[in-house]
């Protein structure tokens, strides 16, 4: 069920609800989570070019480093990123204010 | 000219019409009910995942991911797939690194373009104006070498007057941008995304309609690359040719250094939910990297076709246009030329309403241009910006200069450096503040543009190493030589136990 909490915006029911510190530490975290990891894709990558650049070894034509390194990397960073999603990654209203803005605040333009 | 060529291209233009009128009805209500300039400019926060998804990745993707990527692949082989890797953490990089953190943020405070924000965050009206000039000159240059690169393969492909060639759809462009605005973009974006992955597909079958299988492609290159003064086409960086430090450069610029990209940054805040923007990351990384480095491949490739040759000295851009022209029929070959047209368009459209933003939001409004005038102003001026840049890159392109086409190598890297350090300080670091992020500027353009002007051998790492190295420290040492941010506006980007005290 959606439930309209902004005018421009839609949230779902299933979404958590925090206040907008929380979201922000929310945030980074997920932030830090994400960069950590395609720094970890990017060893990844390097690490199966570098170790297997001299072989040999080849499948249907394709040389193991490329096998390895480009078409294995590419197979990680989907696996990493739906897991990421699935299993990191918050839902939550991003339609929030911080605690101590007034009521008053302007805080949209209001141009026709 | 051969009409079989053009009838599939005027039917992809019929359809970015339809579509772009489509969005307009929708762009007006919308309007009406949330306000002009955020619907213009962004929407109004209104992608769902999937569009959030195909509109990144079609801003991203280019005439050069079909032309220069896949030409320079079949001069060098593998070793290109290598430069091109890093686009398989692009995908997902941006939307995890910022997406919820501009959305968030530019919920709370309004902001409907990064350099509102970077301002905000900030506090300085100067910084906010570098980034906004820097945008605008950048983005006008990378205009006008798209227009000028989807004209070349449109008119070599088609036989066409490479003038009427870039009349007719750069006019298309800068028209459904104008009248449609950001809604109009994504909206063409996500129809130019499904056919620029279409155009890959098309493009594999001109390769291996003629050869019994991949196997056999992959034994004539392999034969070809024992041949004197070849480069190791199976090889990771062409039998030396090129660099390793080229290589790692790609991993910065290609890679880490897209989250500094405006143009992509900006989709991160037009999203509806949270959830938008998780779909978005996996479908993203799965299309970004797919296509991207397919069409590499395709390049690589190519390289077994033995009619499939340049003249010496010819450059190998002319392979793909070369590649359509004489492998497939007229029809079909016009069907996979919608393919790169579609990444030029929809890259072009992406530039254009995010350069118009600089001008309206970034430079007049910011400055209470349009609060004593008459409101519906805002309509025609904003209209009338996106027009009239979008004319200038035309005129550029129609009559090209070399400066135009050195700002437009340089623009890339450029934007990186502008925009990447100030936006990953504002939301990361509190202590970095408006005077480190304007030294990082100065210096990062100051070593980026000196390397490319000289053409200083740096080890053979792009010039956006240095430079981003240089900015970096820069950045550092002014923040914290010069007193922190301590400012209202902070409690949007940091909780409270980090700002400041």
């Amino acid at each position: 069920m959606l439930m309209s909490t902004s005018p421009t915006t839609q949230t779902t029911s299933d979404e958590a609800s925090y206040t907008y510190d929380d979201a922000l530490r929310i945030t980074h975290r997920e932030a830090k989570v994400t960069g950590w990891v395609a720094v970890i894709i990017t060893l990844f990558f390097w690490g199966s070019l570098w170790l297997t650049k001299a072989s040999e070894l080849t499948w249907h034509g394709w040389p193991l480093w490329f096998l390895l390194s480009v078409v294995g990397g590419f197979i990680l960073s989907v696996l990493a990123v739906v897991i990421l999603v699935k299993c990191t990654f918050k839902r939550f209203s991003l339609d929030l204010k911080p605690q101590d803005t007034p009521a008053s605040e302007h805080a949209h333009e209001h141009l026709p | 000219m051969h009409w079989t060529i053009l009838w599939p291209i005027l039917v992809f233009f019929l359809g970015l019409s339809v579509a772009s009128l489509w969005a307009q009805r929708r762009a007006r209500l919308q309007a009406q009910r949330h306000g002009f300039v955020g619907e213009y400019f962004l929407g109004s926060r209104s992608l769902k995942g999937f569009v959030l998804a195909m509109t990144l990745f079609a801003t991203y993707g280019s005439v050069s991911s079909f032309v220069s990527g896949p030409g320079l692949a079949w001069q060098y082989g593998l070793g290109w797939v290598v430069f091109a890797a890093p686009q398989i953490i692009t995908g997902f990089l941006l939307l995890g690194v910022l997406g919820k953190k501009l959305g968030l943020v530019s919920r709370a405070t309004g902001a409907v373009t990064i350099v509102d924000l970077i301002r905000l965050r900030f506090n300085s009206r100067l910084l906010g104006d570098v980034c906004a000039v820097a945008l605008l000159v950048f983005f006008t240059a990378m205009m006008t070498g798209q227009f000028i690169g989807g004209a070349a393969i449109f008119a070599q492909a088609a036989g066409l007057d490479p003038f009427w060639a870039l009349l007719a759809f750069a006019s298309l462009v800068v028209l459904y941008t104008t009248f449609g605005g950001y809604r109009a973009v994504t909206w063409t974006d996500t129809l130019c995304a499904f056919l620029m992955i279409a155009g890959l597909f098309f493009l594999a079958y001109a390769i291996f309609k003629n050869v019994p299988d991949l196997s056999s492609l992959l034994v004539s290159i392999q034969s070809q690359a024992t041949q004197a003064q070849r480069p190791d086409f199976l090889g990771p960086n062409a039998g030396g040719t090129l660099p390793w430090t080229l290589l790692l450069s790609a991993w910065i610029l290609v890679g880490f250094g897209t989250i500094g990209l405006p143009q992509s940054a900006v989709r991160c805040m037009s999203y509806q939910n949270a959830q938008d923007v998780h779909t978005a990351m996996i479908v993203t990384t799965i299309v970004c990297g797919f296509l991207l480095i397919g069409l590499t491949l395709v390049g690589f490739l190519a390289r077994g076709l033995p009619d499939l040759t340049l003249a010496t000295g010819q450059s190998t851009d002319y392979l793909i246009p070369k590649l359509i022209s004489t492998q497939l029929n007229p029809t079909l070959a016009g069907i996979t030329l919608i393919g790169p047209l579609a990444a030029t368009m929809s890259t072009v459209s992406s530039l254009l309403i995010a350069a118009s933003s600089a001008i309206i939001k970034d430079l007049l409004m910011s400055r209470g241009f349009f609060q004593k005038r008459a409101p519906q102003r805002v309509h025609q001026v904003s209209r009338l910006s996106t027009l009239v840049l979008g004319l200038i890159a035309l005129g550029f392109a129609m009559h090209p200069t070399d400066a135009m086409a050195w700002i437009n190598i340089a623009a890339f890297g450029g934007l990186e450096l502008i925009f990447l350090l100030p936006l990953l300080g504002a939301f990361f670091w509190p202590r970095a503040n408006a005077k480190g992020a304007l030294a990082s500027i100065v210096v990062g353009q100051a070593i980026y543009l000196h390397i490319l002007y000289w053409k200083t051998d740096i080890g053979g790492f792009h010039a956006v190493v240095p430079a981003l190295l240089g900015a970096t420290l820069a950045f550092i040492v002014v923040s914290l030589k010069t007193a922190p941010d301590r400012h209202d506006a902070m409690k949007y980007f940091f909780p409270s136990e980090k700002r400041p005290s």
